[in-house]
């Protein structure tokens, strides 16, 4: 368990939060210039916090109040930082081997060999550095972290500078690494896929604080605020009233309509809520289905609409006397998330008018 | 005539070689702290390694006189211990060595920021000591610019006439180095042996400036 508490001041926020972080995969995920960075450099001992207290399975690294900053030296943590940084000086071999000391000649030369063979990059000890691709230089930079047998794992944005194969491909073989380590590992993403790909614990930073901590469905599920559900990728804020509590959900008056949320604690009729309506889990009435369902139904059409090549995000504008947002100066409504496969079967290119389900699921009340 | 021509050249490479290596011994430490460390008085140090590049050489050359010689505390001491400087060639090497240090500091000194900060950190995280991480990581990637300026030093030193002249004077076969001995040559109206010598330290200092600017282009 890598222990975190701490205090920084940077030029224009402080950096402040704590976080613990057991075995197993944390994302610190968070826009750019969140002080993610900073965070790694102060836990591997780069970097010196204000304040705080950082430790390692009950050894301490940092401690403000008793004044203890042990160098980078002494603390064993592997730290892979962006754009890999590997000795351009050096071959991949002697890359690997840096942090090896102590070691016959034979014993470094197997250790770095097994090393290489681990990463997937067997006989290329003598390599320059230069003369390997992106994702193969991000391969050595692990290999000499790793060689050390470190205690804990950082990576900053391993596999941002990567193309989208190698980075997939890299992504399950972190995976598969880290089972076998079992170390507690800390990587930094802005990208939100990637960080629900692969963490098992998402901590969200923002300006210096952490917003929120947990499981990533957990977060994706239950956001704290506004700004945890926008960088986990709600993109429908409705802004409304809460009416009235009734059968474990609010009512909640959106726009000119009411729609049933939720219930969230502590809400009382006439309080004023944003739901967040998560666009993947609104849901297309097909014309042929015989709905039940009264309640969380609109009716609009289509105005625009995008497509990535996986899914296509469609602007829903309801029609007049449903509309959800009606103060704001917006074309659309809704935005929805369908699949690409979805969006052909059900010809949604013709056929522009939909009915369309906000199910409970889908809406966070913040 | 020609003859004696080869004992001022062999005290100039005498003189300059020592210069060179005293100067890659003091400035390159000097360039590596001014590049990597933070202190109180950087700006002030730096700004006064380069001092020697800025002062007139006699002017220099009139400030180690008066701190070398047997007027100063300093200097009645080496000449107690028997090491005097003033009016021997080891004046000359002084001399040389400070009017060239700046070049040296300068050219290391870029050398060192150059190197990315942030692979001596990788190096922190892997174990290594600093001393280590100087000789395996710094070291290695500024080594062009401090061979650079090692040849800066070296055809700066090898030029020297007037710190040196103060220093050190004109004593032939003592501390008459090519600089002072051409000056001497062309005093004397002996132009074609002045040519000569000329030539041979012109065909040196660019050889010198060649070598410094290749290596200062990066290739890495």
């Amino acid at each position: 368990m890598l222990s975190i508490w701490l205090h920084k001041q940077l030029s224009t926020f402080d950096l402040s939060f704590e976080l613990n972080v057991p075995p197993g995969v944390t994302a610190l995920f968070g826009p750019s210039g969140a002080g993610k960075s900073m965070t790694l450099a102060c836990i591997a001992g780069l970097a010196k916090p204000d304040a705080g207290h950082i430790a390692l399975n009950g050894f301490t690294f940092f401690d403000s109040h008793a004044r203890i900053n042990l160098p980078p030296q002494r603390r064993r943590i592997g730290y892979v930082m962006q754009d890999y940084l590997l000795f351009p000086h050096l071959t991949v071999g002697e890359n690997v081997a840096f942090g090896l000391q102590g070691l016959s000649r034979a014993q470094r030369r197997k250790t770095v060999e097994d090393m290489l063979e681990r990463v997937g990059l067997a006989g290329y000890e003598a390599r320059r550095p230069q003369a390997l691709s992106g994702g193969q230089q991000q391969r050595v930079a692990l290999a000499r972290a790793l060689v050390i047998q470190p205690r804990a794992l950082l990576l900053d944005e391993p596999f941002s500078a990567l193309d989208a194969p190698t980075r997939a491909l890299l992504r399950h073989d972190l995976l598969s690494l880290q089972r076998s380590l079992n170390l507690p590992v800390i990587f930094i993403t802005h990208d939100f896929g990637e960080a629900y790909l692969l963490a098992d614990q998402l901590a969200v930073l923002a300006e210096g604080k952490l917003l929120q901590c947990g499981a990533p469905a957990e977060v994706v599920a239950r956001p704290v605020n506004q700004t945890v559900a926008r960088l986990t990728g709600s993109r429908n804020f409705l802004d409304g009233q809460v009416i009235a509590r009734q059968d474990g959900h609010l009512i909640v008056r959106v726009g000119d309509v009411l729609l049933q949320a939720p219930d969230a604690s502590a809400r009382q009729p006439g309080d004023s809520v944003t739901l967040a309506i998560r666009s993947e889990r609104i849901m297309l009435l097909r014309k042929d289905a015989q709905s039940s369902q009264r309640h969380n139904t609109v009716h609009g059409a289509i105005v625009d609409e995008m497509s990535d090549g996986f899914t296509c995000t469609l602007f829903l504008r309801t029609d007049d006397g449903q509309r959800l947002r009606p103060d704001i100066d917006s074309t659309y409504d809704l935005e929805i998330v369908v699949p690409v496969y979805i969006y052909e079967r059900l010809h949604i290119a013709e056929d522009r008018r939909w009915t369309v389900i906000l199910p409970q699921e889908a809406i966070q009340v913040l | 005539m020609i003859d004696a021509s080869w004992t001022p050249l062999r005290l100039s490479l005498q003189v300059t070689i020592t210069a060179t290596l005293l100067v890659l011994a003091t400035g390159v430490p000097l360039a590596w702290l001014l590049a990597r460390k933070r202190f109180p008085g950087r700006e002030a140090l730096g700004a006064a390694a380069m001092l020697p590049l800025v002062l007139p050489p006699t002017v220099l050359g009139y400030y180690l006189l008066v701190l070398l010689g047997a007027q100063s505390p300093f200097g009645r001491w080496l000449a107690e211990i028997g090491f005097p400087l003033v009016f021997t060639w080891r004046g000359a090497v002084i001399a040389a060595a400070i009017a060239a240090f700046p070049l040296m500091v300068e050219s290391a000194r870029t050398g060192f920021e150059s190197v990315d900060p942030r692979l001596e950190g990788v190096a922190r995280t892997l174990g290594r000591s600093e001393f280590a991480i100087f000789w395996r990581v710094t070291l290695p990637l500024a080594w062009r610019s401090i061979v650079a300026g090692a040849a800066l030093t070296f055809a700066r030193a090898l030029g020297d006439f007037g710190a040196t002249l103060m220093v050190a004077g004109n004593i032939p076969g003592r501390t008459q180095t090519m600089s002072l001995y051409i000056y001497d040559l062309v005093q004397a109206n002996r132009q074609g042996e002045a040519n000569q010598m000329v030539l041979l330290i012109t065909v040196l200092a660019v050889a010198l400036l060649v070598i410094a600017r290749r290596l200062n282009r990066r290739v890495v």
